[in-house]
């Protein structure tokens, strides 16, 4: 009896002390930017350069895509790495290689190394959300690019997805709607059901399709944003329905695998193909035919975009999560008018690219 | 040489366990200092821990992180190691679930579809159902299991192999994954929970290590204890090494193999449980590849895939290997490709080490078990006809009779009871006893089992003997067996579990009743004492069995083969026989002297055995062999007796000459008085032991197919060996 | 210690790969038997060494002296005694009797007892241990030098230096001794062959190898790595030849034979009879060293124990392969073959290490 006594008492005290040690929470230190004291008006030219140059000099900037090796990100990243090193602070890119868990493993590493300025793109709307709080609490300044969070942080950057959507909800109901001669049928080829860029077009095209009950969605898939999947989803689709009118994809690297299904069924002459990012591919596929059209959202831009948006932000000495900055860049048509003009497309490594 | 010994003065530090010669010189000090150390001895014992199996993949692991910790920055900080192991918890959960059913003889590919799948279904519940988080949780490891269960009834009640069976429940549900997806993922998109218990799953932390973490750990420990030491988890392991043989004995495979998936299921609806809390990611594609990754982990750690063999810990250490390179591969910048090449290459380093571990573990440990030290011997007396040396030899045991002959195997020790009756230990774990005139009648009196060795009677007639293999045993008159002790205090100062008899050698009673015996060595078994001479370090002890109270403890530690064990006349001290340094020595229990250790005789010409008390105050020593210039000069170089026990057999080695033994008489004061040989050793070769009984002397041999019996010239008719008290109706363990 | 700790990791690896030649079994031609052990004694005397048959009457080397003994048995008498270990004996065309004298060299015997040294000195060094006698058709006598430093029963400090001292001496009686070979692994038995070359032993080597009569040229193995130590050779009616192998391998004394340190404390300090050796008989005493597998258990010493001395007499044919063989084992009394001889159909075997002659069926 004694014994078992003794022996519940040392787990007793074993559990208490355990639990005293028990927290929730990132839980981390929140020290505020320096600087913090505005600066006069009056103040001199050299103190100004004194400033701006010393919140940048030796600062990490880094940027977490969702996975490189697809002209998109690679422009971004080159961008970025041009204007942050051209303003004195370092540039770190991590890969995920298009894995989530594997993006949140980055951030979390990232946010242990501390840099001084973050930019995320989104998975999803929900799997960086408490990181990045996490990261603005441990004095991170966090930007978003084209796929938003749940969390907003100080700035996003990207394209107005939620006009994108109207947008091309409206041209589509211009070429498949009432009063057309089609069958007024539509296919959506979306990336990831859950990701930011998916739901704001989503909501977009709704105020507009709402609008025409006349336009028949007949398929809406997510093909993770893999040209192979939106291929064999739409070689179906297209089986299914012949007489399709319209397919939205909501990338072009993607949407280059439907279009390809529906030209090998035959029906690409009949069936238009709606899409949206401008990278070399889309030029080229409105060159064979293969799209109808695209909205380019002025990838460079966000680049530069952002390595400026940074600047503002470390200079401005605000504590990380108290500005709500968005950036919608200019959303440009290019069809098969227009695709030939010089700097439609981008490839991500070169400036000023010609598709012909 | 000592032909009569010169009383020394008896100190209180113990006699060194070797032979000094008396013109030792320093750096013989030195080198015999340098020999005591053993660090090969420390590898050795420490490889033959069977918690060191899964040594390679440890080994991996320990250089995975060290790696990291030199060439990625970052990586062993506290905040890295703290917030890997969250995402480290997920991945061994599951890894532990494929582990389990690895060991039960199948495999489950099925488990990232699970793991996704319950990380979809526990967030739907947690964000859309309303029902309370620990209900959500609840029912997220409920589906789990009944998804385990699904693979399990399957497998088990309907036959299907598990690799086809799990195959197309991968399939099945990420199929039902995709369409959750499909229709439910975007409202949860949206959805923000705030509860304390989902904040605790996602962030909660217990003294800065996540929750999740805590979880593992207790997981493990329960699988471990489950695994090997549960009923259930020795069927679980019975039915993957050998289904049928498990259906032969009774076990319910069917119920085995469908608990075993269901654990599976389990473990992957935790996993995703804790992603959910994590990540919040409603995402077809979670989990997607993982059960290559989970596979490749299990694999890394050394679990079989043919099943029955396997344990939590490799589980654990591959999973550990696999997220921790993939972190620091992550924090050295190198590309998502390089992951999977730098995979295959630790993956294939990992199983073909682990291979060549488990195949020559046994070979690696036997090769460097064995630890020779520089054993140094007087100058070897002259025994040879006409030298005229007090033990030249003669042929008094040429003419002995044979009792037995062909009835016994290795007689090692004898002794006659007060009928007049002789006793004897056979090989084959036997006490026989032969009665009548010549001692005709041969009967078995006893069956204890091991060689039973040393042999004394106490005051209440029981047979005390001790059996080599087992322990220290009684046998009443009437043949009943019963077993004093087979164990004793252990050394916590040493590796090897020495708390278990291996070789009790020779026995004898002190007049207060305990029983004073000796163990040879605690580092060899029964059948490998040839080993322990070879190595010829001081492995052996002295041990007392208390009788009232039923407790043994070591009295003398490390001591270079203890055998022949005897009581002095007058009960005051005990005479100890070393095998390899052929010298005895003394042990004061009583008097002024009592506790300590002198030497009584060195520089015997051969090696020694059992010590006995003879009918006029002297003692009989046997020697099992007799120490040649060759042996003796091997004995001085360990390096000579490493190569060859490492390059020849066994029967080829070179042993102590044991097929020429003799007897020897010596006075209290350590005189040889008188010897008997055998020369040529054709009916007594290896004497270990002889008894007086009556003017006859009685001698037994460890290899011989008889005992021999010797008149004697001087004969009072007193038989020695009794006179100690009782062991029966004591506290016998 | 980081010498064997290397060696270990190498072990682990590459488990199992050894070098160095292992002894090969006795198997095939060389099964063992007892048909040495049950031969028919011919005489009984201490240490024969060789023997020679004229006529009636059976020469044997024993000790230092040369015996003579009647064809059917009898006591032996002594027909001359000599200045050292008697050894080999043949019979040259003209009826001298040639005797291999340790430590002198050749003697020339006639039936009445009387010697002469014929031959004590070759290429510039002296001829000490000549060991086995072929005549040749022109008179010529081919003659084996086993060592050119140690002779008689030291041989075993040759075995135990591993010197190749040994040479093949062609001897023109009453002329000069041309060497034909030299560095011979202790050359111990010399036999004619069917294309006129010399089949030599070279017992420390275990090999018989064939020598070219005209001195130039290397010696070619015609057998390796036999499972003993090869002795005498005599050509054998029908062909090929027998062999008198002395003595056995054993692992234990391959082994020591590699441990230069301890070979040289053991001939430092022990007597040659207690080495770890191969013998010519056992002495049964408990200074030699003892394998394991010779412990006598349950009365009875196995007879496939490592042998430190054994008889054996191998019939070998003309490519040197073994067709059959006698052999006293482990425990038999007739150890120690030096000598095989044919004399027409009766073939007599010279046991030193079992005090007898015995006489075998050509099989």
């Amino acid at each position: 009896m004694r014994r078992i006594g003794r022996r519940t008492a040392a787990l007793a005290a074993a559990t208490m002390i355990a639990l005293t040690g028990c927290s929730t929470g990132g839980g981390s230190e929140s020290d505020a930017n320096g600087g913090g004291e505005g600066l006069a008006p009056t103040v001199s030219a050299e103190k100004l350069r004194e400033h701006a140059v010393g919140s940048l000099k030796g600062k990490t900037a880094a940027f977490v895509p969702v996975g490189l090796g697809t002209p998109l990100t690679e422009e971004w990243a080159r961008q970025m790495k041009r204007g942050f090193e051209a303003a004195g602070m370092k540039f770190v890119l991590r890969d995920p290689n298009w894995d989530t868990a594997r993006q949140a493993e980055a951030v979390q590493s990232l946010i242990n190394d501390k840099p001084a300025v973050l930019v995320v793109h989104n998975f999803d709307v929900q799997v960086l959300a408490k990181l990045i709080q996490q990261a603005e609490k441990a004095g991170i300044y966090v930007i978003q690019i084209n796929m938003v969070s749940n969390y907003k942080s100080d700035a996003f950057v990207g394209a107005d997805t939620i006009d994108l959507g109207r947008r091309i909800a409206t041209d589509i109901v211009k070429e498949c709607g009432a009063g057309t001669n089609t069958s007024h049928k539509v296919q959506i080829v979306q990336g990831d059901a859950t990701s930011g860029f998916t739901l704001d077009v989503m909501a977009g095209a709704k105020s507009v399709f709402d609008k025409h009950k006349e336009i028949k969605i007949v398929s809406t898939q997510a093909a993770n944003w893999d040209r192979t999947k939106a291929h064999d989803i739409t070689s179906t689709v297209i089986q299914q329905h012949p007489d399709l009118c319209a397919s939205w994809g909501f990338w072009d690297q993607m949407q280059y695998g439907a279009a390809t299904a529906i030209k090998e069924a035959g029906k690409i002459d009949k069936v238009k193909v709606f899409t949206s990012d401008h990278s070399a591919i889309t030029c080229e596929a409105l060159r064979d035919k293969l799209f109808f059209q695209s909205y380019g959202y002025s990838v460079p831009t966000q680049g530069t975009d952002i390595v400026a948006i940074a600047k503002q932000l470390l200079q401005s000495g605000k504590p990380p999560g108290s500005s709500r900055i968005a950036d919608y860049t200019p959303l440009v048509k290019i069809d098969r008018s227009n695709w030939n003009k010089q700097n439609m497309c981008y490839d991500g490594k070169t400036d000023g690219l010609t598709v012909s | 040489m000592t032909e009569s010994v010169t009383p020394r003065r008896v100190t209180s530090r113990r006699p060194p366990e070797r032979n000094v010669p008396a013109d030792e010189t320093l750096g013989m000090k030195l080198r015999h200092l340098r020999r005591r150390i053993a660090l090969q001895q420390v590898f050795a014992e420490l490889f033959a821990k069977r918690w060191m199996e899964p040594a390679i993949p440890l080994a991996l692991l320990v250089g995975v992180v060290v790696f990291f910790s030199i060439a990625a920055p970052g990586f062993a900080t506290e905040q890295n190691l703290l917030s890997s192991s969250a995402e480290l918890a997920e991945l061994a959960l599951v890894c532990l679930g494929m582990a389990v059913v690895l060991i039960s003889g199948g495999i489950d590919l099925s488990v990232g579809s699970m793991f996704g799948l319950c990380n979809m279904v526990v967030l739907l519940l947690v964000t859309l159902s309303g029902l309370p988080v620990i209900a959500a949780i609840g029912l997220g490891l409920l589906i789990g299991a009944l998804l385990g269960a699904i693979n399990g009834s399957i497998v088990a009640y309907l036959k299907a192999r598990p690799f086809l069976t799990t195959l197309v429940t991968l399939i099945i549900f990420r199929g039902v994954l995709n369409l959750l997806d499909l229709n439910f993922s975007a409202q949860t998109a949206t959805a923000f929970v705030l509860d304390p218990i989902w904040e605790w799953f996602s962030t909660g932390k217990v003294a800065g290590i996540p929750f999740s973490f805590i979880t593992l750990v207790v997981v493990l420990l329960i699988g471990h204890i489950v695994l090997s030491r549960s009923r259930l988890g020795w069927h679980i392991t019975a039915v993957g090494a050998s289904r049928r043989a498990a259906r032969h004995a009774g076990i319910r495979v069917e119920r085995v193999l469908l608990l075993s998936y269901v654990f599976s299921g389990l473990l992957c609806a935790l996993a995703g449980i804790f992603y959910a809390a994590r990540l919040s990611s409603a995402s077809a594609r979670v989990g997607e590849g993982m059960e290559l990754t989970v596979l490749t982990a299990v694999i890394l750690g050394g679990i079989s895939l043919s099943g029955g063999k396997g344990t939590v810990w490799r589980a654990f250490i591959g999973a550990a290997t696999i997220s921790l390179l993939g972190k620091g591969l992550l924090l050295m910048n190198v590309g998502g490709e390089v992951f999977q090449t730098v995979l295959a290459g630790v993956l294939i380093l990992a199983v073909g080490l682990d291979l060549k571990w488990g195949k020559n573990r046994g070979k690696a440990i036997q090769k460097t078990y064995v630890n020779p030290t520089i054993v140094q011997y007087g100058d070897l007396p002259d025994c040879r006809p006409g030298s005229g040396s007090a033990f030249e030899m003669n042929d008094r045991l040429v003419g002995a009779e044979s009792i037995g002959v062909g009835k016994v195997e290795g007689p090692e020790d004898v002794i006659l009871d007060k009928q007049g009756r002789l006793y004897c230990g056979t090989r084959q774990g036997w006490i026989m006893r032969f009665s009548g005139e010549n001692f005709e009648n041969a009967e078995i009196f006893a069956r204890i089992g091991g060689h039973p060795l040393g042999l004394a009677f106490d005051a209440d007639d029981n047979l005390v003997v001790c059996v080599a293999g087992m322990g220290l045993y009684a046998v009443t008159p009437d043949g009943e067996v019963r077993k004093l002790t087979d164990e004793s205090n252990r050394t916590w100062t040493r590796l090897r579990d020495d708390s278990r008899l291996r070789l009790a050698d020779d026995l004898d009673i002190a007049p207060d009743g305990k029983i004073y015996f000796s163990e040879g060595t605690t580092r060899f078994e029964m059948a490998d004492w040839i080993l322990d001479g070879v190595e010829g370090r001081p492995n052996g002890r002295l041990l007392c069995y208390d009788p009232e109270t039923g407790k043994t403890r070591t009295v003398i530690r490390d001591l270079v083969f203890p055998n022949g064990v005897c009581c002095s006349h007058d009960g005051k001290s005990f005479l100890i026989a070393q095998t390899w340094l052929c010298r005895i020595l003394r042990y004061w229990i009583d008097g002024p002297n009592k506790g300590r250790i002198e030497v009584f005789m060195e520089n015997f010409p051969g090696y020694l055995d059992n010590i006995n008390r003879a009918s006029d105050g002297t003692y009989w020593v046997a020697l099992n062999g007799m120490r040649s210039p060759a042996y003796d000069l091997a004995m001085r170089m360990p390096v000579f007796r490493r190569r060859m026990m490492k390059r020849i057999p066994r029967d080829e080695w070179l042993y102590p000459s044991m097929n020429h033994g003799c007897v020897v008489k010596v006075s209290e004061s350590g005189e040889v008085l008188e010897t008997l040989w055998d020369p040529g050793g054709t009916a007594h070769a290896t004497i270990t032991s002889m008894r007086e009984h009556d003017g006859y002397l009685y001698i037994g041999g460890l290899e011989n197919n008889r005992v021999g019996r010797i008149k004697l010239d001087n004969s009072p008719a007193e038989s020695v060996g009794a006179g100690a008290p009782s062991v029966a109706g004591t506290a016998a363990s | 210690m980081a010498f064997e700790a290397l060696q270990l990791v190498k072990e682990f690896l590459f488990p199992g790969r050894h070098s160095g030649t292992a002894i090969p079994p006795l198997d095939g031609g060389l099964t063992p038997n007892d048909a040495l052990e049950n031969a028919d004694d011919v005489v009984e005397l201490p240490e024969p060494d060789d023997v020679l048959l004229v006529g009636d009457s059976l020469y044997i080397s024993s000790r230092n002296a040369v015996l003579r003994v009647p064809a059917a048995g009898g006591s032996p008498v002594t027909v001359a005694e000599f200045d050292g270990e008697t050894g080999a004996l043949t019979r040259l065309p003209d009826g001298q009797i040639l005797v291999a004298v340790a430590g002198v060299g050749v003697a020339s015997m006639t039936e009445e007892g009387r010697t002469r040294v014929v031959l004590s000195e070759a290429g510039g060094l002296p001829v000490h241990c000549p060991t086995d006698f072929a005549v040749l058709d022109d008179g010529s006598v081919l003659v084996t030098d086993g060592s050119s430093k140690h002779f008689g029963q030291k041989w075993v400090y040759d075995l135990m230096e591993r010197n190749s001292l040994g040479r093949l001496l062609r001897f023109e009686p009453g002329g000069t001794a041309t060497v034909l070979a030299d560095g011979l692994a202790y050359a111990s038995g010399v036999a004619l062959t069917e294309d006129g070359s010399a089949a030599v032993s070279q017992a420390w080597s275990h090999r018989i190898s064939t020598i070219s009569l005209t001195g130039q040229g290397e010696p070619t193995p015609l057998k390796s790595n036999l499972p003993g130590y090869p002795g005498r050779l005599e050509p054998a009616a029908g062909g090929g030849f027998w062999l008198a192998m002395f003595a056995l391998r054993t692992q234990l004394v391959e082994f020591t034979l590699t441990q230069r340190d301890y070979v040289r404390e053991m001939m430092r300090t022990i007597e040659p009879d207690y080495w770890i050796r191969p013998a010519l008989r056992s002495l049964n005493s408990g200074l030699e060293p003892l394998q394991g597998g010779q412990i006598r258990k349950l009365g009875v010493i196995k007879p496939w124990a490592p042998p430190r001395s054994y008889g054996l007499v191998v019939r070998l044919d003309a490519d040197g392969h073994p067709s059959s063989s006698l052999h006293s084992r482990g425990g038999g009394t007739r150890h120690g073959v030096t000598s095989v001889r044919q004399f027409g159909d009766r073939v007599l075997v010279a046991v030193r290490g079992g005090d007898c002659v015995v006489e075998v069926n050509d099989r």
